[in-house]
């Protein structure tokens, strides 16, 4: 039988404070968690790594996190989409969840929400 | 109602325009002008025409009766006077029949015997009659066969030829008297002028069978008076006539009868030459109605031919009289006429010939004929007539007249319509353009002008309220720019407002973020986190807090630029030493780079330093925020005549050209603001602030980075004045 790989999550976020948590969580979950501060660095790590699901937050520095899932949705890489947003507007969400994003979470997010979340979508 | 919403142009403007098309202002100009004008022309002219017709047939019909009773007068004084002068010529023949009949007497009481040459004219014919065979100028004598002839009968003949000079007075004396004569008892006739008597009398004539001898006999004549007998044919061959007898009474017995004759042709030039007005004629009529005499213009209106001459086919051996148709009372025509004469001596009457004529009429004394003057009506009325028929034609003349009149007046009423419906129409044509402009928008508008006073009037007035409505739709605009403008402001504020509390959601949110994640782990690994983890822990959920904090603070300081309240006087400054102090405790001294001037002479003082400090901190904070920070910040003081100036130059990303239009707006933030924490009020602020004195914060690209320059004016800046 053969063993199931982690998950892997990319998370994508400016504040180096916020993604080291994240990173940290997502880590002890037991996935596979790779970091990036912004869109190219991102985009990168995505096309080198089968990435699963992308916690992407949506203010960064160059091509913001909306840019990114256009940038990667032309890719062959399809993996779940989950934004992450200090912004609360509707228009935000919508073109969010129109670009392929299953989720729009607007920060501070509760940690269990977040991994019961990531478990489900990667169920 | 309906007619709120019904749209102004199909609304009609009064009842009228409901019951049917309104009509051109030509059409209505003239059907006005018709109903004005034909009217009362109508019945004036018409009147006009009734009342000259109606006082032209009572001219006519009193003309007529004043004609008539003029001509009337006038013809029975003519008859009256002409009856007088045939009166007198009567009476003058009659005369010489009674001096004829009394010489007569004597001669036969007398002895003469006449010369032989007389003698010898004297024949006896085969008839045994004893006439004359020769004239000598004198007269004719014929002794009818018809009684014997013996030696008293000769010398009866030779006493009367003494008669012969006075017979030839009487006929030079009496020019109308056609022959002379005396008749015996015993059928002797003497008579002037000579004629063959032997030829033309019977041999055998007994003259006591003729009217001109028993007219005068004591049977027909009792009185023994001078006589006229009635017309006949003359035995002497002189045609129709009437003759003028005496009786000769001798001894008491009709001795004798003398004549004078006059022809009916002789009366009927003598009527023919009495001058009548009116085509009238006049002629003799005998006291028993029947007509004596009638000249040729009678002869047509009584349908008979006068008996003037006649042809002596044989002797005339009796009376021969006129017929019935001479008689008036015998005709139906005349009878009215024939009892007028029977009644009165003179007198008028009206006869219905073939057409109506008046007849007068006055007595000849002596014969006691009637002398008739008769003339046709319509002779008499013509001049009436004639004054009616010019009356007519001038009546006619002014109908036609009036026609042409009217046609050429209600010619001129249409085109007086034309033209006044054209000074009409063109002014409230040009008013209702007028309207339009007005409608669309366009009020600067011009008026001609109109020769109406209250065209004129409405037209200027429009100019006006167009030009009133034209201000006030520009104040209208202006308040709209300014509303728009206001919500256009209001719009800013709100999009500013929004983006703000975005930012202040994003910027809050971030380090709650990393608070929540902080205690999330810290709680879950709080019995595993070693002494040092937990205070690294816990200094990121400080240093989160302490960003929530300063945030805050920056904006409580930031809100609390309001304008200076009156009177206050800030403290003067050294502007210098001021930027110097800003610029090293924003910037550490390995990065700074002051370039400032040595001495303080070189640099006033200013009152605007809290301007100053806020506005060079944005710049300070932005350049080392943005540029790798082992890059130096330059800072440079440039004293200028007009202003002073303070240059912040950083080696940082710079500014994206796309992002030159945005920055300085409230609450933006360029895309180099990632990871960086703040809030897009710094510039906003800072720009304000100095633009509120007079000065300007500047921002251009460098190549290597970016450069804001700070102005202050220096008017602001007190020259060794603290204050």
């Amino acid at each position: 039988m053969a063993e199931t790989r982690p998950a892997t999550i990319l998370c994508i976020e400016d504040e180096p404070d916020l993604l080291e948590d994240l990173l940290e969580e997502i880590g002890d979950e037991g996935y596979i968690a790779l970091g990036a501060t912004n869109s190219r660095d991102a985009l990168a790590l995505l096309w080198s790594h089968s990435v699963d699901l992308v916690l992407c937050d949506q203010q960064l520095p160059g091509p913001s996190g909306l840019d990114f899932l256009e940038a990667a949705g032309t890719g062959k890489a399809n993996p779940v989409f989950v934004l992450l947003t200090a912004y609360s507007d509707g228009p935000l969400r919508e073109k969010a969840l129109s670009l392929g994003a299953a989720r729009v979470l607007v920060k501070p997010v509760d940690y269990d929400e977040l991994l019961s979340l990531i478990r489900q979508l990667l169920a | 109602m309906e007619l709120e919403n019904q749209p102004l142009g199909d609304m009609p403007f009064d009842g009228r325009a409901e019951k049917g098309e309104p009509a051109s202002l030509r059409r209505w100009l003239w059907q006005s002008y018709l109903r004005a004008a034909i009217v009362p022309l109508l019945v004036i002219e018409l009147g006009f025409l009734v009342v000259f017709w109606a006082s032209s047939a009572l001219v006519y019909r009193q003309n007529i009766a004043a004609v008539r009773a003029f001509s009337g007068d006038y013809l029975t004084d003519v008859a009256v006077r002409e009856a007088a002068s045939a009166a007198n010529n009567l009476r003058a023949i009659s005369i010489a029949a009674d001096v004829l009949s009394r010489q007569t007497h004597r001669a036969l009481d007398g002895n003469y015997d006449p010369p032989p040459a007389e003698k010898a004219r004297y024949r006896w014919n085969v008839d045994g009659a004893f006439v004359t065979v020769r004239d000598n100028g004198t007269t004719a004598s014929f002794y009818s066969g018809a009684y014997p002839i013996g030696q008293e009968q000769i010398r009866k003949v030779w006493r009367l030829a003494a008669l012969d000079p006075l017979m030839a007075d009487l006929r030079d004396t009496q020019p109308i008297v056609s022959s002379i004569y005396v008749n015996t008892y015993d059928s002797y006739n003497r008579i002037l002028p000579y004629f063959d008597v032997g030829s033309q009398y019977a041999p055998r004539m007994d003259i006591r069978k003729y009217n001109f001898y028993y007219d005068a006999d004591a049977a027909h004549n009792p009185n023994r008076k001078t006589v006229w007998t009635d017309a006949y044919i003359d035995p002497a061959g002189k045609g129709w006539m009437i003759s003028c007898i005496s009786p000769v009474w001798r001894n008491g017995k009709l001795e004798a009868v003398v004549g004078l004759d006059v022809t009916l042709a002789t009366l009927v030039n003598r009527l023919t030459n009495i001058a009548l007005p009116w085509d009238a004629y006049a002629m003799l009529v005998d006291e028993n109605g029947r007509i004596v005499a009638v000249p040729r213009k009678g002869e047509t209106d009584l349908r008979l031919k006068e008996l003037t001459d006649h042809k002596y086919t044989e002797s005339i051996k009796a009376d021969t009289f006129k017929p019935d148709q001479f008689d008036l009372h015998n005709r139906a025509d005349t009878r009215s006429l024939a009892l007028a004469l029977q009644k009165s001596a003179s007198g008028r009457v009206t006869l219905q010939l073939d057409s109506p004529h008046q007849a007068s009429f006055a007595t000849i004394p002596g014969p006691n004929w009637r002398l008739v003057i008769i003339a046709p009506s319509r002779e008499i009325e013509r001049s009436a007539r004639e004054l009616r028929i010019r009356l007519e034609r001038i009546a006619y003349f002014m109908v036609a007249a009036l026609f042409v009149f009217y046609v050429l007046f209600f010619a001129f009423l249409y085109r007086r319509a034309a033209a006044l419906s054209g000074a009409l129409a063109h002014p409230l044509d040009e008013i209702r353009q007028l309207l339009d402009r007005i409608e669309h928008g366009r009020h600067h508008l011009g008026f001609a002008g109109s020769r109406v006073k209250e065209l004129d009037e409405v037209g200027r007035k429009l100019i006006a309220t167009g030009q009133r409505l034209g201000a006030a739709q520009d104040l209208i605009k202006q308040q709209d720019r300014v509303v728009r403008d206001a919500l256009e402001r209001q719009r800013q504020v709100n999009e500013e407002q929004r983006r703000f509390i975005q930012i202040m959601s994003h910027e809050v949110r971030t380090p709650l973020a990393v608070i929540s994640s902080g205690i999330h782990l810290i709680g879950r690994k709080a019995h595993t986190l070693s002494a040092e983890d937990l205070a690294r822990r816990t200094d990121k959920l400080r240093r989160a807090v302490q960003r929530i904090s300063d945030l805050l603070t920056k904006m409580v300081a930031y809100s609390g630029l309001e304008p200076a309240s009156p009177g206050a006087s800030p403290q003067a400054m050294p502007f210098v030493a001021l930027v110097v102090s800003i610029s090293e405790a924003a910037i550490p001294a390995e990065r700074l780079r002051l370039l400032a001037p040595q001495t303080e002479d070189e640099c006033p003082l200013t009152r605007e330093g809290a301007t100053l400090s806020i506005a060079l901190r944005v710049a300070l904070d932005n350049a080392r925020h943005y540029s790798p920070p082992d890059t130096a910040i330059t800072v440079a003081v440039e004293p200028d005549k007009a202003e002073l100036c303070v240059t912040v130059i950083d080696q940082g990303p710079g500014l994206p050209p796309e992002e030159m239009a945005f920055i300085g707006q409230r609450y933006f933030r360029g895309a180099a603001a990632s990871g960086h924490a703040g809030a897009g009020i710094g510039i906003h602020v800072a720009r304000m602030a100095l633009e509120r004195i007079g000065g300007a914060f500047e921002l251009r690209p460098t190549p290597t980075g970016c450069q804001v320059t700070i102005r202050i004016p220096r008017e602001i800046v007190a020259e060794g004045n603290d204050g």
